[in-house]
């Protein structure tokens, strides 16, 4: 006989099957917004933030509509059912209706093809939707540069990346045997217990540095955080602060028997272009940068190449590595020349040496065995010569995809160094008493009416030496 | 290069607000832009800080009569100090002399902003 039917159908709820709905939540492979701020020299924090518009813009749950016009387009809020909105679009919350908001969309990708991108620029107009300005056209359509879609996704370019001094350490990891050792400051001593400590970057890159040599890479990761390889005696990689000192060896800039003087250079280039990787079908990561404060009194002065740089995946970063550069050129003002020194027998090129209370870096020098004196040449710049002498212009690629600067909308940057020198000088003035009894006696009696020194007491006018003024540097 | 000299004025402020301490000391090792201190400090002076032109400021120090070492002041060293840190503004090492009961010294330091 048949069971009852009702016994043989599960009719109990079972434990693996939920019930309740809620969200999915991802766990893995999340990114969490830590913003990370310096507190002092040496301490940073970290500020994990919620996932707010407010925070950060993310990846947009609608597809806008797309349409083209000459060098430019209009971007409408998506048509739906009961829903006629032809106003600014909104993005982050809120309306876009400046050039200067905050909430302005930097990359649309395509809704159906999401590797197509596309880079709006600056805002037109907005009333009937908005309209962006679109760059570096080259006088072809959306569909011709690559970008076939008509709705699309905002969205934000990102890097996710180590900070760049933890990848400096990370890239040296497989030849950290052949060396002494690689690090990001000296070993701790004494003499650098404050200043010259490991000290990390607030800066994160995140590239695929494979098939790249260690130096190199080293060097493009030095351009986003003014940073400088510096290869010790004693064998040590180090990757350092710009301003990084290593305890050097005393040069007495008086003492010495031939002149110092000052050659100044001036013919150096005041424009450079810096390329990155391409991010839109309409943009590659570029940045012209000037320094026309040198640039007015004199001519300009480009670069001949274009360096290319793949870390570089922003305008923002290509300005940034652009007026490195420049920084590093503004800064390059010729060298001294200081001859004569004596029992300066064991000085090299490329010692750091101190001079006149400064750390200057060799760059030549001259020994006379038979006078025991050295003639000594170094760059007039204090610091971070190493940066320029490893050539912080070399890139490693020259594509020759410059933007095309005929017709189109482009942008110009300018980059201004101001310049303070604060001098101090010192002047002692000694003037001294006299030995005791040595007061000017007035009246007969002993002991009575003496002006001048007696005892401890400080004497006035006559036995008062004249006044021995020393001026120091 | 350019910078205006409204703002070399606003630096001079900021500095001559913020120089409180002397310190003459007996070390005479050269000084250099990274001495935070007085090596061998022997005495503190309270000095007088005051702006001589926009671009300059004189900090000027006493030590009179009374003041005697027995060896040789060799640097001058002066900061600010506050309630929780101090400031290193400038050493400078200078030429040895003996400060006796029977002299009386006058340090005067000019800071200039180029």
């Amino acid at each position: 006989m048949m069971p009852y039917l009702g016994l043989k159908r599960g009719s109990a709820d079972t434990s693996v099957v939920m019930k309740a709905i809620r969200k999915p939540k991802f766990v893995d492979n999340a990114l969490h917004l830590g913003e990370y701020s310096p507190q002092n020299d040496l301490a940073k924090k970290v500020t994990v933030k919620q996932r707010k518009t407010a925070n950060y813009a993310i990846a947009t749950e609608r597809a806008y509509n797309i349409t083209e016009l000459q060098d430019s387009m209009i971007l409408k809020q998506p048509q739906t059912h009961g829903r006629n909105y032809q106003g600014s679009i909104v993005y982050m919350g809120s309306a876009v209706t400046s050039d200067a908001a905050s909430n302005k969309p930097v990359l649309i990708y395509g809704k159906e093809f999401t590797d197509e991108r596309l880079r709006p620029s600056s805002l037109m107009n907005s009333g009937t939707g908005t309209t962006f300005a679109v760059k570096n056209m080259k006088g072809k359509d959306f569909k011709g540069l690559g970008f076939t879609q008509t709705q699309g996704h905002f969205a934000q370019p990102i890097d996710v990346g180590l900070r760049t001094t933890d990848l400096a350490i990370r890239l040296s990891r497989d030849i950290a045997d052949t060396l002494t050792s690689v690090n990001i400051a000296l070993p701790m001593a004494a003499n650098n217990s404050e200043i010259d400590r490991r000290r990390h970057s607030d800066s994160f890159v995140g590239v695929d540095f494979h098939g790249i040599t260690l130096v190199d890479a080293l060097r493009f990761i030095s351009r986003h955080d003014s940073r400088v390889i510096h290869f010790d005696r004693f064998g040590n990689l180090l990757y350092v602060p710009f301003q990084f000192e290593e305890g050097s060896r005393f040069v007495d800039h008086m003492a010495r028997t031939g002149p110092a003087q000052t050659n100044t250079v001036d013919y150096i280039s005041n424009r450079v272009i810096v390329e990155g990787v391409e991010t839109a079908v309409n943009d590659s990561a570029f940045a012209e940068v000037n320094n026309s404060e040198k640039q007015s009194n004199a001519d300009i002065v480009e670069e001949p190449q274009v360096i290319g740089d793949f870390t570089v995946r922003s305008n923002e970063q290509a300005r940034e590595v652009a007026r490195n550069v420049l920084k590093a050129n503004s800064v390059m003002l010729g060298n001294l020349t200081s001859a004569g020194h004596p029992n300066a027998w064991d000085l090299r090129p490329g010692m750091t040496i101190e001079y006149n209370g400064e750390k200057k870096m060799l760059i030549e020098v001259r020994h006379k065995l038979a006078e025991n004196t050295a003639d000594l040449i170094f760059l007039s710049i204090e610091r971070g010569v190493e940066g320029i002498l490893q050539g912080i212009l070399q890139g490693t690629k020259n594509t020759g995809r410059q933007q095309d600067t005929i017709q189109q909308v482009v942008e110009k940057n300018m980059a201004l160094f101001g310049d303070v020198e604060i001098v101090s000088v010192i002047v002692t003035h000694i003037r001294g008493h006299g030995i005791e009894g040595d007061g000017f006696i007035i009246g007969r009696g002993m002991g009575r009416g003496v002006v001048g020194k007696s005892g401890t007491k400080e004497s006035i006018g006559g036995s008062k030496t004249q006044v021995i003024t020393l001026r120091g540097e | 290069m350019p910078v205006s000299n409204h703002m070399r004025r606003l630096l001079i402020d900021t500095l001559a607000a913020n120089i409180n301490e002397m310190v003459v000391g007996y070390d005479g090792s050269p000084a250099t832009k990274s001495d935070g201190a007085a090596g061998r400090p022997a005495k503190i002076i309270n000095p007088t800080v005051r702006i001589i032109s926009d671009t300059s400021l004189l900090v000027e120090g006493f030590l009179p009569a009374t003041e005697a070492f027995n060896e040789n002041l060799q640097e001058v060293f002066i900061q600010f100090r506050g309630a929780l840190s101090s400031i290193p503004i400038a050493r400078h090492t200078i030429a040895s002399f003996n400060k006796t009961a029977s002299n009386e010294v006058r340090i005067q330091i000019v800071i200039e902003v180029k």
